[in-house]
């Protein structure tokens, strides 16, 4: 089976206006990420992510390589069939409430009528709107926004999910009930593409996560193994049989230091990535 | 960069086609229209540059244009301005041809309050009895003509420009053949009203051709309803009944 | 089209989702009401303007201001909805949004384009129906006033004819909503989309004089940028069809079908190239 979205070879180039030179936004990116799973995509501003996820969707056409989402080429409509997309702070036509907007997107999304009022109901029910549906949009606060965006993005019963920082905004018991339905939705054998600049939430929710930094991929990989610590003064063993940990177990022992390998934060491992150029020390 | 700038050359290339193959319907819709009424031509608008054609050729508003050009004149009409009332009605109907409201009224003007204004209000018995009065109401009576003339190329299916023409040769130039045979024409063209077949009858037989009016009166009396008063059809009946007498002809 | 099976057929009942939505957006906006409410008050403020002959030529002034009231307002809704509604999209992110849900761009574009043209067509519609009132209106007074003058049975208004000048600014409207459209789709700003279209709007009034210059002006520059002018751009004048028309003039039906063709032909091919065009764009 394909994977959810497989990035083979990916660049991005901008023109700047008024000049021959060109802004390279990606460079060279190979991502895999693989269905059922929830996927992290991190890094600081201008790292590439937004270009990258609008590559995915069709939004933006690479330069180069080709973008592949559930086995369709990103570029064609019907690769949209199965994904649900929230925007990073999304903005919806104002005029509308929130569940005429579920309902407009739902038609769009190709969801039957039949079908239709059922699901725009338990959706607002599912994301906590159930009382704010008949208000307009243009009255939400900035967590409702979310809120409703995820519903829209949830409309279509998608496959795989895209979204741009999803707790933005949100106080810390709406950002938990984001988390657990993204959790839900993981269970049910969906993938997720989720970015956010809060890494304690993408660490606890994250399967694998992957680090841009200046259009270029970093690190990747489960989030368990870009978070063990590696500490200044640890040392770096290659090739150790078994004979030899057990020697430097020992060895640890009678010298009273802990061997274990500790943690570090997500955080941590982005900061020192972000601000060393990509390069881990 | 927006690459969709890069279609453009290729939009304006079958753009240009479009226009071309769709020409000859242009100008099939033109001719009709044309034909119809007045459509402005380039001539019609290279004078008028700078006098608010701007406004005038965005079609929109360019009856509303005229229309308020036409009511502006009102006040160089008060004023007796010859020149500047001469000036508004040229614009307004250079700008609008269509309208025969301003052809008709601006022949009135021309014919009946100009020769007024030049001799003055207190002096107007003067554009019967002297020579230079009369040179006068000859002179405006002769440019309303010229002006009702220009009408015809806007006007052509409009009897009323040539009954206009025909009560100036008459009442103003005391011209009965030239005034007969602006009547015919304007029977000719067809929708004529009542008075016109009257009127000719009339102009038929001051000039001697009483047979001639009583066949016309007799055809047109044949055309009128018995219940709208402005037909008149008792004072046309009674009018054959009176030829009929002169020309001792039996009922 | 796609692989594995996943098909996704262009869809008129989408375009139409999407055009009845902008069509909910666009008579919201305060734009739509002031300009209606300004054409209204415009057609009313005719009958304060009496000349000294009664009777056709006041109808027919009463008349002029509606007609002038739908091309000039009509043609000035057209180009800043049109502009703010598609544009505005794009603008506030919004395009983002419903352009990742399995949407076509052409079904996109032409049902931003239908959701303002049946717009403005109700514009036209609401106008319409208040120029028939108002010359009704009027020609009751005057037949009541001038009993003797005006024969039983006979109409001073042909009501008819004003419904098909109305007709034949829905066509010029759909010209203009299509190429403001095709402005919109590669623009940057709503700003410039509306300049391009007054822009338009002008010349196009004006095409048939350019197309007369172009066969006159003896200079190869000028005669070529007047040709260029005249077949580059559609000719709106065509659809000034006479506002004698209310006066009891006759419009031909070949006419009719003759500027429904011309409206459709420009209007398809406007709304091509906005596809082509928008197609290309990155959101």
């Amino acid at each position: 089976m394909s994977a959810a979205i497989s990035i083979q070879g990916v660049s991005k180039d901008f023109r700047i206006p008024g000049s021959k030179r060109r802004l390279r936004a990606v460079d060279n990116l190979n991502l895999e990420i693989e269905r059922g799973s929830v996927f992290g995509l991190l890094g600081p501003n201008g790292s590439g992510k937004s270009t990258t996820i609008k590559m995915a969707l069709g939004l933006v056409r690479p330069s180069k390589g080709k973008c592949e989402i559930l086995g369709n080429s990103s570029l064609e409509s019907s690769a949209r069939k199965r994904i649900g997309y929230l925007p990073e702070a999304p903005c919806f036509q104002r005029f509308l409430t929130g569940r005429e907007l579920l309902f407009y997107f739902g038609k769009l999304s190709g969801v039957k009528k039949t079908d239709l009022e059922d699901r725009v109901n338990s959706l607002l029910v599912r994301v906590g709107l159930e009382d704010a549906g008949d208000r307009r949009v243009g009255g939400y606060s900035k967590g409702m926004l979310q809120r409703i965006g995820l519903a829209q993005a949830m409309v279509g019963d998608p496959e795989l999910f895209i979204l741009d920082e999803p707790t933005a905004g949100v106080d810390p018991i709406g950002a938990a009930d984001i988390a657990a339905i993204i959790r839900e939705v993981r269970e049910e054998g969906k993938t997720v593409l989720l970015c956010s600049h809060l890494l304690s939430k993408v660490e606890t929710i994250c399967d694998r996560a992957a680090i841009m930094v200046k259009g270029k991929l970093a690190l990747e990989g489960s989030v368990e193994s870009l978070t063990a610590a590696t500490d200044f003064s640890s040392a770096r063993i290659e090739g150790l049989s078994a004979e030899g940990r057990k020697q430097l177990e020992t060895f640890a022992a009678e010298w009273h230091f802990d061997l274990s390998t500790p943690r570090r934060s997500l955080e941590e491992l982005f900061l020192e990535l972000a601000k060393g150029d990509g390069d881990l020390e | 960069m927006n690459s969709s700038y890069s279609i453009l050359p290729y939009a304006l290339l079958l753009a240009l086609l479009l226009g071309w193959a769709l020409s000859s319907l242009d100008r099939s819709i033109t001719d009709q229209l044309g034909q119809r009424s007045g459509v402005q031509s380039l001539k019609d608008v290279e004078s008028q540059f700078g006098q608010g054609l701007t406004v005038a050729v965005l079609g929109g508003y360019r009856s509303i244009a005229a229309n308020l050009i036409w009511l502006s004149k009102n006040q160089e009409w008060e004023e007796r301005d010859v020149a500047g009332t001469l000036g508004k009605i040229a614009l307004a109907t250079s700008i609008d041809p269509r309208p025969e409201m301003f052809w008709l009224n601006g022949a009135r003007i021309l014919a009946n309050d100009m020769p007024t204004w030049v001799v003055g209000l207190e002096n107007a018995e003067q554009l019967e009895i002297t020579d230079e009065g009369r040179a006068i109401a000859r002179q405006y009576a002769e440019r309303a003509l010229a002006f009702l003339e220009e009408s015809r190329e806007y006007q052509s299916g409009n009897p009323r420009m040539h009954i206009e023409s025909g009560m100036i040769y008459w009442k103003k130039l005391d011209d009965v053949e030239s005034a007969a045979a602006s009547f015919k024409a304007a029977i000719d063209t067809g929708g004529a009203p009542y008075f016109a077949y009257r009127l000719y009858g009339e102009l038929l037989i001051e000039l001697g051709l009483k047979h001639e009016a009583l066949r016309l009166l007799q055809s047109h009396y044949e055309t009128l309803p018995d219940d709208f008063l402005e037909a008149m059809k008792p004072v046309v009946g009674d009018r054959i009944r009176l030829l009929k007498r002169e020309l001792n002809i039996a009922d | 089209m796609s692989v594995g099976g996943d098909k996704l057929n262009w869809s008129l009942s989408r375009t139409l989702v999407i055009a009845s939505n902008t069509f909910r957006e666009a008579v919201r906006m305060k734009l739509f009401l002031g300009m209606t409410g300004l054409a209204i008050c415009a057609l009313a403020s005719s009958f304060l303007f009496r000349e000294f002959n009664f009777g056709s030529s006041e109808l027919k002034f009463i008349a002029d201001f509606g007609f002038g009231g739908m091309t000039v307002f009509g043609s000035a809704l057209a180009i800043i909805v049109t502009a703010q509604l598609l544009l505005g999209e794009i603008e506030h992110r919004t395009a983002m949004t419903l352009l990742a849900k399995p949407v076509y761009r052409s079904e996109f574009v032409l049902g931003k384009f239908l959701g303002v043209w049946v717009t403005v067509a109700c514009f036209i519609g609401m106008l319409t129906l208040c120029l028939v009132l108002a010359l009704w209106m009027r020609e009751s007074s005057i037949r009541l006033d001038y009993p003797e003058e005006i024969e039983q049975g006979q109409s001073l208004v042909h009501y008819g004819g004003i419904l098909w000048f109305s007709l034949a600014q829905v066509f010029r409207i759909g010209i203009l909503c299509a190429l403001v459209t095709l402005f919109s789709t590669y623009a940057t700003s709503s700003i410039f989309a509306m300049v391009m279209g007054v822009l338009v709007w002008i010349v196009g009034q004006l095409q048939h004089v350019a197309t007369e210059a172009g066969g006159v002006v003896e200079n190869l520059v000028l005669k070529t940028i007047y040709s260029v002018m005249g077949y580059a751009l559609p000719n709106f004048h065509l659809f000034d069809v006479g506002e004698g028309l209310a006066m009891g003039e006759a419009l031909p039906i070949s006419l009719v079908g003759k500027l429904l063709i011309y409206g459709v032909l420009y209007s398809v091919f406007y709304l091509a190239v906005a596809t082509a065009s928008f197609n290309r764009r990155e959101l």
